[in-house]
């Protein structure tokens, strides 16, 4: 990296204090733009074959609206909503008063490319996200990295993570193995090296585990939380956490609810049967209290707000819930309105901004 | 208060405006020739601008295998997430939820409004026309 920025900084003409963190907020680099961005060999390639996956608004079942608020769509040619600076600005930041916005591309969360196109996908991606960040003082990244082929998704980590405006990285809930594996390990390696926490997104490719397929959006929306219990599971059962128990993982964009339940069970069988899982060290629970983050959008809804109270009681997760808008996309949450009140003023604080802050170490003065 | 939101030839059948009545923005529907109907262009779940959503007839249904659109007036939906309004009455389309606020809308002669009083800024009116007037 050519230009190294200093990392946000708490303004000195009018310090206000942080109140709202976006974190997770989805750029879009066109089709068009990505083909710009890396070398002849693999633009020539992209214009001739494309991607092996298919675009968001390609999904089977069909998202609502394509998966995109229908007032997000930029003007103006070759446009998808998150490909515009400014409409985001508009739209989000300013309209929100959000103080900062994390940029989590899904641009190569599914890493189904050969491994040099893989490379250079991300490369583009970390570099366009850049120049938004140069460009817009609010915004912070996730680096996308080609998480299937490790040697080079630690490569482009070693390439960017002297930018202290990258403050995590970004993998999907859904790759070719399960993400506790050893096969990732290098990655997180990396990360903990770096001082990156890990996002893992919502990435719906695959079926309900084995049960097959959903035929119904509602019934793949609904699901996203499954495959996270399933990837949950395995980071702890692997051992992963214990062999590095500086990685902080954030589970984002699939609810939150499910945690309770998933935790109580796994201390109890381990109890019982903690022989036989020799990578994990430590109860289940003390390793979720202490690495597991989550974002909010889109997290449980019950009819009684006071549930929603109690359950992150049940789950010990106060000081665990970032706030998400999931801007662009259609079950957006504002944050004016997606928290009830009744979550009091203290916890609203630390789910707005407060968490945010203290996982990714930034001041709690805005910059701008 | 009323206002002249435009002249009746300048707002096509199957269109719509937003308009700006102090600190509230209204959006006024031309459904097909003849309906108006405005509503606050506000979601009253999460505050998204709804008058930017989907306008569709009802679909009714007598019988398993029939169905048909409901001549009634249609359904607004939400741009964010779907949620839906009768777009005459601002009533939720599922119980219980907060209905959004409508508003009266009329075609009238410009020889009632020239005396005023209304709030109008982008346009003279004149006794000949017709126009399309908003209750806000």
């Amino acid at each position: 990296m050519s230009v190294v920025q200093s990392a946000p900084q708490a303004s000195t003409e009018a310090p206000r204090s942080v109140s709202i963190v976006d974190c997770d907020i989805h750029p879009t680099l066109t089709m068009l733009g990505l083909q710009k961005r890396v070398s002849s060999r693999w633009r020539e390639y992209l214009e001739r074959f494309g991607r092996r996956t298919p675009n968001i608004t390609e999904f089977y079942p069909r998202t609502a609206n394509a998966g995109f608020r229908l007032d997000s769509w930029p003007k103006g040619p070759d446009a998808f909503p998150g490909s515009d600076l400014e409409l985001l600005r508009t739209q989000l930041l300013d309209e929100c008063a959000i103080d900062y916005g994390v940029l989590n591309s899904l641009g190569l969360l599914n890493c189904h490319e050969s491994p040099e196109l893989a490379a250079e996908i991300a490369r583009a991606l970390n570099d366009w996200m850049t120049e938004w960040m140069d460009q817009e003082p609010r915004l912070l990244g996730a680096l996308v990295v080609p998480y299937e082929y490790p040697d080079l998704a630690v490569a482009e980590i070693e390439r960017c993570a002297g930018d202290p405006r990258w403050i995590q990285l970004i993998l999907p809930d859904s790759a070719e193995d399960p993400l506790g594996s050893r096969k990732y390990w290098p990655v997180y390696e990396a990360a903990v090296a770096h001082g990156l926490p890990v996002a893992v997104h919502t990435a719906g490719y695959w079926p309900h585990l084995d049960t097959g397929w959903p035929s119904y959006y509602l019934e793949e929306h609904v699901a996203n939380s499954l495959r996270m219990t399933a990837q949950l599971s395995n980071y702890i059962c692997e051992g992963t956490f214990d062999a590095f128990p500086e990685l902080r993982i954030v589970l984002t964009e699939a609810g939150v609810a499910w945690s309770a339940p998933l935790i109580w069970s796994l201390d109890n069988a381990w109890e019982m049967l903690a022989e036989g899982v020799p990578g994990l060290e430590r109860r289940p629970s003390e390793i979720f209290r202490e690495q597991v983050w989550f974002t909010t959008q889109p997290i449980e809804e019950p009819d009684d707000p006071a549930e929603l109270a109690q359950m992150i009681r049940h789950a010990g997760l106060e000081d665990r819930l970032l706030f998400a808008t999931d801007y662009p996309h259609w079950d957006y949450d504002s944050p004016t309105q997606a928290l009830p009140r009744s979550l009091g003023d203290e916890l609203r604080h630390k789910i707005l901004a407060g968490n945010a802050c203290e996982l990714y170490g930034l001041p709690l003065t805005a910059a701008a | 208060m009323r206002v002249v939101v435009a002249p009746l030839a300048e707002f096509p059948p199957d269109s719509r405006r937003l308009v700006r009545v102090g600190g509230r923005e209204i959006g006024v529907f031309r459904v097909g020739e003849d309906r108006f109907y405005a509503v606050r262009n506000r979601c009253p779940h999460q505050g998204a601008p709804l008058c930017l959503g989907h306008v569709f007839a009802r679909i009714v249904s007598p019988q398993p295998g029939e169905f048909e659109l409901a001549s009634g007036p249609p359904l607004l939906v939400c741009p964010w997430h779907g949620w839906q309004y009768d777009v005459s009455t601002g009533q939720s389309y599922s119980p219980g939820d907060p209905r959004v606020k409508s508003y009266g809308v009329s075609v009238t002669p410009g020889s009632e409004l020239v005396e005023g009083p209304y709030v109008v800024e982008t346009f003279p009116v004149t006794v000949s026309e017709q126009y399309v007037v908003l209750e806000a």
